[in-house]
């Protein structure tokens, strides 16, 4: 087991690893291009004197990409034009708050699809399957940022229920010092997290009906039945913890779709968290911070498929006595 | 299996679960504020301040906040009178005497004191007209202090100005640009640093407010100075919140979630926001004006003409072509002019009988064909000499009014066979590209001063280049009327030079002016004393004051 | 609109339906498989309307996209008779535009998927058939490519080089979405390549090339084109985010994605130049979505359907 774990470590470190060469190499070709002309794919000018200066481009390859390498690792991801300050402030500034809105939308999208789900397969083939089934093809297939745009519109700006956009109240709790002002914080993340999290509840949905309908086919249920057990029994505690397993790995791909979703979702309501710093910072063509974000979003996404493979591995019996 | 149960834990779990919620809910918040000194203020605002240090940067965002940071020597009064000195309030000087036609000596009030602790001087003033004038610091007011020749201390409360000529408004320029800088604080900073320097992000004055903090896209925040020697401020705290867009602004006031802004943009923002019960609406005159100014010298190289807003004759067809009414009834309805000139609705030579460019189509479109932009390729695109009638037009994201018109803008000049494509970035991306010249045509917004003589040669003279005069427009016949209009001591005179003057630019076409709207300010009713002054909406803010009995929670909460 | 476009439109809803029941009537064993799915035949009806929509779009559109009509009277109205969807700030016909953003979205839909499909089924059928160490280094690059979210790829990019033209900014969607496939593709390769067929082509000398061309491809196009199917969905919405930010299909150039946009700044009071993009691109993803599901069990017969 520990070796499995050493294993997927050391490939998780490279695969960041990779998206920082990566990463460099978008950079040294931007560099690398003419620019002050503007004109089509050409660099912005003010990203290129930057670019010059950052590099060096006179030093060999192998040498700049070795400062750049050091820099990542030691946390120095260069200086934002817009802010002013170094990138990593803004990042320790915004990425609370993206994990926060993630984190949510996490928990409403496994409650809610997971709920879904079992009601579905409970109610196989009749209607509340059929219509549930449509209304979550539906809510997958919008876009995200509409979905915000529309409960925006309807919640916030015709029923003002809930505030417009940011993630406090900056009057009353620009320190989060009361229990008002974590309440506060909750108002305000209820519409972002709600939308994102709906959106990916429908598609978790979609999954755990299949695989509870799978597993209710299967003979420990026909037994269970036969001996007479309650349904809700059958299927909450018996089907439910055997259909969770495919789940996980529900969890492990759920971490892009969020992070992907946060970008938009957290520009239509002003959520100040990584994704909306990325789309403030190409305004500003600032580009350390953008390449920062996309750093860290793919760490984000490596170490989410790490957990995800190994809540699998502990959770499944039949993995673990193949001696992995 | 161990007996469980479950369905009374739960519910008990519930119960518990409602009865903590209930006790959070019920907390008494800490600390409450009474009295007249109370009082929380959230200016809503679309547009982000890039740096706070005076003399470097010329966005109004900026402006409104380091206004309550630092003082000038003397600021301009409500009737915004700017001959002479007889309308000028006290500010860092208390008192001054002309020693001499061209000779002015400010008395410095000795109670004046930095937010560090140490004594307002005159070495601050000299130090501060220094920085003004600096190459090094390059900023864009410098123009407005060209007429004054020297500044010297007399002693450690005396300042004296000398001028280079006799002309009316001495004064003002004088008092009205410098934000007196603190020297102790500065001396230390390289001049050609100041544009990155921390100081303009987290500034040190001697006004009524201090800097507190301020979150990048988010939020900043200013704290009221208890011991301001002119007046406590009763405002305590003072939040600016940044927004995406002036129709969030509107939400956020109706909604309560907000308290002043300075204006809506269109007017279904201000029907929305004048409708609101709780909000009370300022109409004030508008102190700005738009237009789409074309850079007349090549983008990013300034030695050579733009290779299509070079001529004269092309400009002047663009300029006729174009439906200003129209687009000025879509984005703004009844709530805006189009300016005959560079001018905003507050300027006193404001008439619209001013001579200028007519609309005419046809003309426009004879023009273009005699100048040789023909359609060659039936593209729908002009050409000449293998070379396309297109070009691009630089629009700030945060401005949507500025949006709008870019957009309308596009569809009517490629009616007329011009490709036109919207470069839009943000606000403070885009001051830096228009300052460095590196745009084809600009849509930009200017908050004028109250008087033509200092804003017209900023923007528009020779004196103008590399500081405000983006488009690099120089003609020198206008830069000799307008430095006449500025020297006549005879008002009727002046007008009618200033007149000349810009109907001289019109003609020459540097720019398409567009807008200049009517002004609304919205502040929340429980606001008692609210006076916008034209020229800066937030100037008397330190005498807005919430009576100690409209006092809502988000006043009392203390930091 | 007109009475010919109002014709237009009917000619379009009834060319759709034509194509739904025909589909159904000459269905195989395959397509009946397909319409077991109830949600199959609207996804397919809903198809064919939204195509038909974008390939006839000068007819059925009564305006030209560009068209601003009356900046002064006609800006915000709200749906009627002449206007069936309203008409934006600008004035311009939301159903005009609507229809020529069709052509937008699912253009570059669909280019942006054939690339990713393109590539991913050569990068898979390349590391399933030869495995070793072309499999594990182009695995390897799957995995890097999959740790990346799409859309921060994007945004470095764009970030970086000022403004992306449109051909670029597909081929650029379109490599950054090939990882999912050539897994896809490459488990059928390794199943594939141990069948008598393949055996008996190398037996008579064929070259690898050739093998995988001719003979192993041609039986993996199941999972390509279901993965065609639902990637179109994805880029789909994928682009109408870029749109949305501002750094996608350039206005005035009509995407559903920019129009969304385009209406914000009016949600309040005119909420249509917002609402009905929207809608659109969800009802195109859905109907991708119902044909992609009815696809992947229709073309294998292993799956169980529950």
């Amino acid at each position: 087991m520990t070796a499995w774990i050493v294993r997927r470590l050391a490939a998780s470190i490279a695969i960041v690893l990779a998206v920082v060469t990566l990463t460099f190499f978008l950079i040294h070709l931007a560099g690398g291009s003419p620019c002050g002309q503007s004109d089509a794919q050409s660099v912005a000018p003010e990203v290129c004197a930057r670019l010059r200066a950052q590099f060096g481009l006179d030093r060999p390859l192998w040498e700049q990409y070795g400062k750049y390498l050091w820099a990542v690792l030691h946390g120095e991801l260069g200086q934002s034009f817009w802010q002013r300050r170094p990138v990593i402030a803004a990042l320790q500034d915004a990425l609370p708050n993206t994990l926060l809105l993630a984190g949510t939308a996490l928990v409403i999208d496994f409650t809610l699809g997971l709920a879904l789900g079992v009601y579905q397969a409970a109610r196989a083939r009749r209607f509340g399957d059929i219509a549930l089934g449509n209304a979550a093809l539906f809510v997958n297939s919008m876009p995200t940022f509409w979905l915000g745009l529309v409960l925006l519109l309807v919640f916030a700006q015709w029923l003002h229920l809930v505030p417009v956009g940011g993630t406090h109240d900056p009057v009353l709790c620009s320190r989060l010092d009361s229990l008002q002002c974590v309440a506060d914080r909750l108002w305000h993340l209820a519409l972002p997290a709600t939308t994102l999290g709906v959106v990916g509840a429908a598609a978790t949905a979609r999954f755990q009906r299949n695989a509870m309908l799978e597993v209710l086919a299967q003979d420990f249920v026909r037994t269970a039945r036969a001996k007479g057990l309650r349904e809700r029994r059958v299927l909450l505690v018996h089907a439910l913890r055997n259909a969770l397993l495919p789940s996980i790995t529900l969890f492990g791909l759920a971490f892009p779709f969020l992070l992907t979703g946060a970008v938009l979702v957290e520009w239509v309501f002003a959520w100040p968290g990584m994704g909306w710093l990325s789309v403030m910072a190409i305004g500003q063509r600032d580009y350390p911070v953008v390449t920062a974000t996309a750093l860290v979003a793919s760490a984000m996404v490596t170490l989410g498929n790490l957990l995800a493979d190994a809540l699998y591995v502990a959770a499944d019996p039949r993995i673990r006595v193949r001696g992995a | 299996m161990p007996t469980r149960p479950p369905d009374r834990l739960i519910a008990r779990l519930w119960v518990a679960g409602v009865l903590l919620l209930a006790a959070l809910a019920s907390c008494a918040r800490r600390g409450a504020c009474t009295g007249d000194y109370c009082g929380t203020v959230v200016i809503a605002a679309a547009g982000e301040p890039d740096i706070l240090l005076p003399p470097v940067t010329e966005l109004s965002p900026s402006r409104d906040v380091y206004d309550q940071v630092f003082l000038k020597l003397a600021d301009l009064g409500m009737s915004g009178n700017t001959l002479g000195d007889e309308d000028f309030q006290p500010q860092l000087a208390e008192r001054w005497e002309w020693a001499g036609p061209v000779t002015l000596v400010f008395h410095l009030d000795p109670r004046a004191r930095w937010q560090d602790g140490r004594a307002v001087t005159a070495a601050d003033v000299v130090f501060t007209y220094d920085a003004y004038t600096d190459s090094l610091v390059n900023s864009p007011h410098r123009s407005t202090l060209r007429l004054i020749s020297a500044v010297t201390a007399r002693d450690s409360l005396t300042a004296v100005f000398r001028f280079r000529e006799r002309y009316p408004e001495m004064f003002y320029d004088a008092v009205y640009q410098m934000r007196i800088l603190p020297a102790h604080l500065l001396r230390t900073i390289p001049r050609d640093q100041w544009r990155t320097a921390p100081f303009g992000r987290a500034p040190v004055g001697d006004g009524p407010y201090r800097f507190a903090a301020w979150k990048a896209g988010e939020s900043l925040e200013l704290v009221a100075d208890s011991t301001f020697y002119l007046g406590r401020p009763h405002i305590r705290r003072v939040i600016f919140r940044f927004v995406p867009n002036l129709q969030v602004v509107t939400t956020q006031l109706v909604a309560g979630e907000a308290d002043v802004t300075e204006q809506l943009g269109s007017p279904d923002n201000v029907k929305r926001a004048c409708g609101a019960p709780q909000l009370a609406c300022y109409p004030y005159k508008g102190a700005a004006y738009g237009y789409l100014g074309f850079n007349l010298t090549a983008p990013g190289d300034s030695t050579k003409p733009h290779p299509l807003f070079g001529d004269r004759e092309l400009r002047r067809a663009l300029a006729m072509a174009v439906d200003r009414g129209a687009m000025l009834r879509n984005v703004f309805g009844d709530f805006a002019k189009v300016p005959p000139g560079p001018l905003s609705q507050l300027t006193w030579i404001w008439d619209p009988e001013t001579r200028g460019l007519p609309h005419d189509s046809a003309q426009a479109a004879r023009l273009l064909t005699r100048l040789g932009w023909i359609d060659s390729d039936s593209d729908g695109v002009r050409d000449r000499a293998g070379q396309k009638l297109a070009f691009r037009i630089l629009v700030p994201t945060t401005s949507a009014i500025r949006r709008q018109y870019g957009r309308l803008l596009q569809e009517q000049f490629r009616t007329f066979g011009a490709d036109v494509q919207l470069d839009e970035v943000d606000l403070g991306l885009f001051s830096e590209r228009a300052r460095t010249g590196r745009f084809d045509a600009v849509l930009y917004t200017w908050n004028t001063d109250p008087t033509p003589a200092s804003s017209i040669p900023q923007t528009w003279t020779q004196a103008g280049l590399g500081r405000s005069n983006h488009g690099r427009y120089v003609n020198a016949a206008f830069d000799r009327l307008v430095d006449r209009a500025v020297a006549t001591m005879n008002r009727g005179e002046a007008r009618r030079l200033w007149r000349s003057a810009i109907e001289l630019l019109n003609q020459d076409a540097p720019a398409i002016f567009l807008f200049a709207p009517d002004a609304v300010a919205v502040a929340h009713r429980r606001i008692a004393n609210v006076t916008v002054r034209p020229d800066s909406w937030l100037a008397l803010l330190r005498t807005w004051r919430i009576p100690g009995d409209r006092l809502t929670d988000r006043d009392r909460a203390e930091r | 609109m007109t009475v010919g476009t109002w014709l237009a439109l009917a000619g379009a809803l009834v060319l759709a339906l034509v194509v739904g029941a025909e589909a159904r009537r000459a269905a195989g064993p395959v397509g009946r498989r397909f319409f077991r799915h109830p949600t199959a035949a609207p996804g397919l009806v809903v198809l064919a309307f939204f195509v038909t929509l974008a390939l006839a779009a000068p007819v059925i559109a009564p305006y030209p996209w560009y068209l601003q009509l009356d900046p002064v009277h006609l800006a915000n109205q709200p749906p009627s008779w002449r206007f069936p969807l309203g008409t934006d700030p600008l004035s311009r016909d939301v159903w005009s535009r609507l229809v020529f953003g069709a052509r937008f979205s699912l253009g570059i839909g669909s280019l942006a998927m054939l690339v990713a499909v393109s590539v991913g089924a050569a990068v898979g059928a390349v590391a399933g058939y030869f495995r070793r160490w072309p499999d594990a280094v182009l695995m390897r690059l799957v995995d890097v490519g999959l740790a990346i979210p799409r859309i921060f790829v994007l945004l470095v990019i764009v970030a970086l080089w000022d403004r992306v033209s449109l051909p670029v900014l597909v081929l650029l969607i379109g490599l950054t979405g090939w990882f999912g496939t050539s897994r896809l593709v490459r488990a059928e390769v390794l199943s594939l390549r141990e069948r008598e067929f393949v055996a008996a082509a190398r037996a008579l000398g064929a070259r690898p090339g050739r093998v995988i061309f001719r003979h192993v491809l041609p039986n993996t196009t199941a999972p390509i084109i279901v993965s065609a199917a639902l990637g179109i969905g994805s880029v789909m919405l994928l682009e109408a985010g870029l749109s949305y930010l501002g750094i996608g299909v350039p206005s005035p150039k009509p995407s559903w994605g920019n129009m969304i946009a385009e209406g914000q700044d009016r949600l309040a009071s005119a909420p249509w130049t917002s609402l009905f993009p929207g809608l659109a691109i969800s009802l195109v993803v859905m109907a991708l979505n119902a044909v992609g599901d009815a696809l992947r069990d229709a073309l294998d017969p292993h799956k169980e359907v529950a």
